[in-house]
């Protein structure tokens, strides 16, 4: 296996708080990778760091071997980051195939283009046809974001993630507020994508972590305590002592 | 069936037909007067280019309508005098040349679009609003207190600048030409709003983080955009003075850039001839009640909070939602 991210003693200081205290993991090539933690653990923290909205005090992060601990968070979408974030954020006044299109646009530095016309199809038509496929939103494409349902818009901000063509997925709790059944269809579209892209998944919902993730990493005040898979983190003591309260 | 695209046809259709009818019937004001919508309408598809497609409420369009005015009224009463406005690295004393004119016009206005926009655009909202309005009353003070060029009272130009021979003293030669500015200009936005570009400027409207997540940078998009608006309405401004032969600094007043916002709320927001609606129905409502009385103004603030309050699309907005509940 390949390792897409790596973190490398990755340390985070607020005055007397430690938020990340000498974090070490990686994504691999394949793999939905779940990071979990008691609230306040450093989970925010961390992906803010890894996105570059925030500046470690040391350490390292390297993506697919270029060191990108210092570039800025544009930089580093360019190089194969996406994310969606824990608010749903898509553009409501775009339609779905817009929201996607944006995307597009992005990545391929199209946004520079004052002639071609959006309308015309022409623009990655086939591309963001597969996407729309993939997140199962194609029939609804010129459906205006606003009138998406929360799952439908969790759809999208996957989409919109995969339109980046991305090195790696990070996936800040996906499933909040979704119900059984759409919380099922997700799973079903992050198992269908893992193996183009792997995806960092933060999640509360410990059912989905437990089913989904090949590999999980528990953060506690700062620190990774445990990493493995979900049988060998279920019966880890320090996590069931640290996060799952049954000591 | 009316869409917004047979309300823009039958605008531009009348327009034209209007100012024909006049030259028939020997009527040279209205022609001036369409002249007028039609120059009124440029600056302010300019303006709505970043106010309606970025929501960038610049409210200092008049310093790039008032630049585009005095570089042609500097360039023609040059050319006028046979006097050198420069003499290094080379003598240049203006021309009356609208080619070089408009050359020049687009240069300056921008350069200063680029200026102001890399200032103002680090700020938003409100901000934004006085900071634009700050530089516009900048140079409408400087251009005030500018002895050289007639200072509070302006000055005139006594004749139009040339174009490929024609005869632009004509008043419906010179509408034409006007109606030609604004075809280009109409046709340049249109394809501009449906580029890629132009969903990257409306995306940066409505949600910052997620156009910088997708690796857009907004405010290259905005500054370009400002750009481009900057220099279509100082176009509209060298049409201006030319129209009147005049030039005065009432062009780089505060009420200008307010006026360029009243004909895009009025027009429709965000509707790429909502402006030419609303200039038209600005400039025929002013000729009409200001007939009757000089405080004609009154009705016009009637008719802006109407449209606030019940009309957020405006004319064409009005329009349309009407149709579709018939």
């Amino acid at each position: 296996m390949n390792k897409i991210l790596q973190i490398i003693d990755l340390k985070k200081n607020f005055g007397a708080i430690t938020a990340s205290n000498n974090i070490n993991f990686c994504l691999e090539t394949g793999e939905i990778h779940a990071l979990i933690g008691p609230n306040g653990a450093g989970k925010s923290t961390l992906i803010k760091q890894i996105m570059g909205e925030m500046k470690q005090d040391s350490g390292e992060i390297i993506l697919s071997g270029i060191n990108i601990s210092n570039l800025t968070t544009e930089d580093r979408i360019h190089l194969g980051f996406a994310r969606s974030f824990q608010i749903t954020d898509v553009i409501s006044d775009f339609t779905i195939f817009q929201n996607v299109l944006l995307a597009k646009i992005g990545k391929e530095k199209k946004f520079y283009n004052f002639y071609s016309s959006i309308d015309s199809g022409e623009l990655t038509y086939e591309e963001i046809k597969t996407i729309l496929l993939k997140i199962d939103l194609w029939d609804e494409r010129e459906k205006p974001a606003s009138l998406l349902s929360h799952g439908e818009r969790r759809q999208l901000e996957i989409g919109i993630a995969l339109a980046l063509n991305p090195k790696l997925i990070l996936l800040d709790e996906p499933m909040a507020g979704l119900s059984l059944d759409k919380i099922e269809k997700m799973k079903l579209i992050f198992n269908q994508i893992k193996d183009d892209v792997p995806i960092l998944l933060i999640e509360h919902n410990m059912d989905v972590v437990f089913s989904i993730a090949d590999r999980i990493s528990v953060l506690v005040n700062g620190k990774i305590i445990a990493s493995g898979t979900s049988s060998e983190i279920k019966s880890n003591s320090d996590v069931k002592e640290a996060y799952l309260g049954t000591a | 069936m009316i869409s917004e695209k047979n309300i823009s046809y039958i605008s531009l259709i009348s327009l034209l037909l209007i100012a024909i009818f006049a030259e028939y019937f020997n009527e040279p004001y209205l022609i001036t007067l369409l002249s007028r919508i039609i120059i009124f309408s440029i600056a302010a598809i300019g303006l709505n280019l970043v106010l309606g497609f970025g929501n960038l409420i610049s409210f200092g369009h008049a310093a790039f309508f008032g630049l585009g005015g005095y570089i042609s009224g500097i360039l023609a009463i040059h050319a006028f005098n046979s006097e050198l406005l420069i003499s290094w690295p080379f003598l240049f004393s203006g021309s009356n040349n609208s080619l070089i004119i408009w050359l020049f016009t687009i240069l300056f206005c921008s350069l200063l679009a680029l200026l102001l926009g890399a200032l103002c655009l680090r700020t938003s909202g409100v901000y934004f609003i006085m900071i634009t309005l700050a530089f516009a009353q900048m140079l409408y003070y400087f251009a005030i207190s500018w002895p050289s060029y007639g200072g509070e009272d302006g000055f005139s130009i006594y004749v139009r600048s040339t174009l490929f021979g024609i005869n632009t003293m004509q008043g419906l030669n010179f509408f034409l030409i006007c109606f030609f500015w604004l075809l280009i200009i109409l046709f340049t936005i249109n394809k501009v709003v449906k580029s890629p570009f132009g969903l990257a400027l409306r995306a940066t409207r409505f949600n910052l983080t997620r156009v910088k997540s997708v690796g857009i940078n907004p405010f290259k998009i905005q500054l370009i955009a400002f750009v481009l608006s900057g220099a279509i309405t100082g176009i509209a401004g060298s049409l201006y003075v030319d129209l009147n032969r005049f030039v005065s600094p009432s062009l780089l007043s505060w009420q200008m850039s307010g006026e360029f916002i009243v004909f895009i709320l009025i027009g429709g927001l965000g509707r790429i001839y909502g402006p030419l609606i609303g200039a038209a129905f600005f400039v025929t409502f002013e000729q009409f009640f200001g007939s009757y009385t000089e405080h004609w103004q009154i009705f016009l603030g009637i008719i802006i909070i109407s449209t606030v309050l019940f009309a957020k699309g405006g004319i064409i907005g009005f329009i349309l939602e009407y149709r579709k509940n018939e």
